[in-house]
């Protein structure tokens, strides 16, 4: 794997980056990334396998919350409740 | 149309705060209720702790800026609502030790615990009350966390602003929640049978 010739390569500064990296990928999963953060990560995890690795499962994981937690419907009688309590205090 | 708002809206006559107070937070009822949902799991909780974040919403109107994020306004009144009142009585378990958690992700080495072997194959097979268990069980702090940016969409900068706390301790406790909700998901993937 390219990775692995890499780690073989320079091992000593792909692993600052990666550190770099998975501290700093959910920036990019939640859109808070700065611009050049956002340049290093993109690129990082382009060339770096592990790294994409944990990008692609926290991105999923991230998905699978949003899509597949139910909603829980707000029951018929809270907004009347809420209304009345209103009024009897205010 | 430059007169202070402030000004404005302390001259309001009762029948147009309530038209205000109407039209700009309860249609945030519904994610209002998700969120005292997830965080009581209990539905009668829920519901007055929602009914609580209103009243005290309803008093406090004046300290709230129209036009400003009324959602992240609410969500931290529900929030601090749901510590002084609801979190006493509820059997939680043990409070996290921040202090532990800071100080994990202050450390420059990558944790080997961050690459769990949890299938991307083995979560998109999980439905929906199965996820809902492994966030349920995380300690209250993390899941609030996972709720607001995951579930909610907040900004770390409006978590910051909902939960009282910089936005490296957002993003370290978000980190760190996110670790532990892989692990959950995996020990369910597994006892599911999905991991194979
Ligand atoms: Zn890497």
């Amino acid at each position: 794997m390219i990775a692995n010739n890499l780690t073989r390569m320079d091992k000593g500064n792909k692993i600052s980056e990666c550190n770099e990296c998975l501290h700093a990928l959910h920036l990019l999963i939640d859109g808070e990334a700065s611009d050049s953060q956002k340049e290093f990560l993109e690129k990082h995890i382009e060339e770096c396998m592990p790294c994409y690795q944990s990008y692609n499962l926290d991105k999923n994981v991230k998905e699978v919350l949003k899509s597949k937690i139910e909603k829980k419907p707000v029951p018929s009688t809270l907004i009347a409740n809420i209304k009345d309590k209103l009024n009897e205090n205010f | 149309m430059e007169e202070n708002r402030e000004n404005i809206r302390k001259d309001l006559s009762k029948a147009e705060k309530d038209a205000q107070f109407e039209k700009e937070f309860m249609p945030l009822i519904d994610s209002l209720y998700n969120f005292a949902y997830r965080l009581t799991l209990d539905e009668d909780d829920a519901n007055d702790l929602v009914q609580e974040t209103y009243l005290k919403a309803y008093r406090f109107f004046n300290s709230y800026e129209q036009g400003t994020n009324a959602k992240a306004w609410l969500f931290r009144i529900l929030k601090n609502s749901f510590i002084n009142d609801f979190r006493k009585k509820s059997k939680e378990p043990s409070k996290v030790d921040y202090q532990e958690v800071e100080s994990y992700y202050n450390s420059d080495d990558v944790d080997e615990s961050i690459t769990t072997d949890l299938r991307i194959e083995s979560l998109q097979e999980m439905i929906g009350d199965e996820v809902a268990t492994a966030l349920n069980a995380l300690a209250v702090d993390f899941r609030t966390i996972i709720i607001l940016c995951d579930l909610e969409g907040f900004t770390y900068e409006e978590m910051a602003k909902i939960l009282d706390i910089p936005i490296g301790t957002v993003r370290s406790r978000l980190h760190r929640a996110r670790n532990l909700l892989k692990e959950k998901l995996k020990a369910y993937a597994g006892t599911m049978g999905y991991n194979k």
